[in-house]
């Protein structure tokens, strides 16, 4: 899973006080949630002692609940620091949510998988973010069909366009082999919402293309 | 001979529930599935039909007050004495389909420690989180996973209680997808109401699991027993269909088990013991 870098899982509105989202990037489900303090936590979706899904746990702020049987997950770090069945402890050092890499840019949050030095897609300044578009193809099915288009390539997954004067990245979330994401930011600051709407509009069009493909 | 399918022998040769008798219809056989195979499932008076979905008989008996059959050769069925006894109440409680391996079903069942967090005001409490030290063996014949000396405090133990107690427990594990759970009776002290979990394995990821009670309670009625059944199930459901592998990890290292997990480990360990790969991940 190395050498894909850091790959946007959700737009960071999704991410409002004391809920758990739950993401997927490449089939790998991915628990997000974001801490009374602004971190950001991206965690594989499954908590440790169980097995149970985290995003169906609850966000306490500055910790992370399991809903089967509370063990608490520290934010940032990702350890666990309390077992309800066993308050006097110990608790082992070593058990911990499992962490991914994870940063935001451009009212995104981007996760990569890989451990390596993961780097972030390159992108303006000054951007807003357009509705995120779920497409039921994979994504190099879309990546392809926007090359069809005559769209730049800034990355195998990363696309660029001009759509009323206006340049618009096209980040594509790989989520499942057969389903994938596509997350639009416009470098812009006037006439935001025509654009806004011109964008969702064509976007849809390009998914009934898209999906209508054998 | 019916082909396996590479299913192990010891869930092959034996009996699986197929369905509370009491509720078969009485207008023509129930169709429903086994080890992902179809089979069907008629009335035959105070007996049972059941066949596969081509028509070949299978074994059957009714025990329990529920249908059992089997694709191999079975042994006897595990004993369950305090059905006979005159003074209980023997009833199914409720049936729920879930998406889930019937292992995972079971080690819901032995688990005390989500109470609090999954059955909370009912039969635990956020304040009484702590489970205490308990025995749990493999009886030496290896038949069945015993757990004994279990004390939990519990808001509401059953319907028919009146307040918070601190409630013993016992728990027998005598096939691999059965589990029977003795609890103190909140109405006749000294004794115990018996709840059991009959797991039909319909696949190696779906289940039907029926909630079986042998209780000693005379006044609580027929509804409000079943819902006090149907809302404790209605929690777990949830969970057991968001664990993640669905089947269950035997493998060492899989998770992490703490103490309050002693019988969820010997029930592992069980199952290792009698080869079972169906429904689980080795
Ligand atoms: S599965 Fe999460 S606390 Fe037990
Ligand atoms: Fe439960």
């Amino acid at each position: 899973m190395s050498g894909a870098g850091y790959q946007p899982v959700a737009s960071s509105r999704d991410l409002v006080a004391r809920h758990v989202f739950q993401a997927c990037l490449s089939g790998q489900e991915i628990a997000l949630w974001r801490a009374d303090d602004g971190t950001v936590n991206a965690w594989e979706n499954r908590c440790p002692h169980r097995g149970v899904r985290l995003s169906l746990g609850v966000n306490l702020g500055d910790r992370l609940m399991c809903r089967y049987h509370g063990w608490r997950y520290e934010s940032g770090s990702g350890a666990c620091s309390h077992i309800p069945a066993h308050p006097e402890g110990p608790i082992p050092a070593t058990l911990c949510a499992r962490r991914f890499l994870v940063a935001e840019a451009g009212g995104l949050v981007f996760v990569a998988l890989g451990d390596d030095a993961a780097t972030m897609p390159a992108l303006p300044e000054d951007t807003i973010p357009l509705r995120a578009l779920p497409v039921s193809r994979p994504a190099e099915a879309v990546a392809a069909a926007l090359v069809e288009a005559g769209l730049a390539a800034a990355a195998p997954l990363h696309f660029i366009e001009t759509q009323d004067g206006a340049s618009i990245h096209l980040l594509i979330q790989p989520a499942t082999d057969r389903t994938c994401v596509v997350h639009g930011l416009a470098e812009t600051t006037a006439g935001a919402l025509p654009l806004q709407r011109h964008m969702a509009r064509l976007m849809e069009s390009r998914r009934r293309a898209w999906e209508a493909r054998p | 001979m019916i082909e396996t399918g590479g299913i192990d022998p010891d869930t092959w040769n034996r009996w699986h529930v197929v369905g509370c008798h009491d509720e078969l219809p009485t207008d023509g056989p129930r169709t429903t599935r086994l080890l992902g195979r179809a089979i069907t499932v008629a009335r035959r008076g105070a007996g049972a039909d059941v066949r596969l979905g081509d028509g070949t008989p299978l074994p059957a008996q009714i025990a329990y007050g529920y249908v059992w059959t089997s694709l191999g050769t079975p042994g006897p069925l595990f004993e369950l004495p305090e059905y006979a006894e005159a003074d209980r109440r023997n009833l199914n409680g409720c049936s729920f389909g879930v998406r889930t391996s019937p292992p995972r079903a079971i080690e819901n069942f032995l688990d005390m420690a989500h109470f609090p967090f999954v059955h909370t005001g009912i039969l635990g409490e956020e304040d009484h989180p702590d489970v205490k030290d308990y025995d749990v063996a493999i009886s030496a014949d290896g038949r069945e996973v015993v757990a004994s000396n279990c004390l939990f405090y519990q808001p509401k133990a059953a319907a028919a209680s009146t307040g918070g107690a601190e409630v013993s427990y016992r728990y027998r594990v005598p096939h691999p997808w059965c589990a029977v759970l003795y609890k103190d009776s909140p109405v006749k002290p000294g004794r115990m109401d018996v709840i059991a979990l009959f797991i039909q394995p319909c696949g190696e990821e779906e289940i039907i699991a029926n909630l079986a009670l042998f209780i000693l309670d005379d006044d609580t009625p027929l509804p409000a027993l079943r819902r006090f059944q149907q809302q404790i199930f209605v929690q777990d459901k949830p969970i057991l269909e968001n664990q993640m592998p669905r089947r269950l990890p035997l493998y060492p290292r899989a998770d992490s088990p703490v103490r309050a997990d002693k019988a969820s480990i010997a029930y592992r360990r069980w199952l290792r013991q009698l080869g079972t790969t169906y429904g689980v991940l080795s």
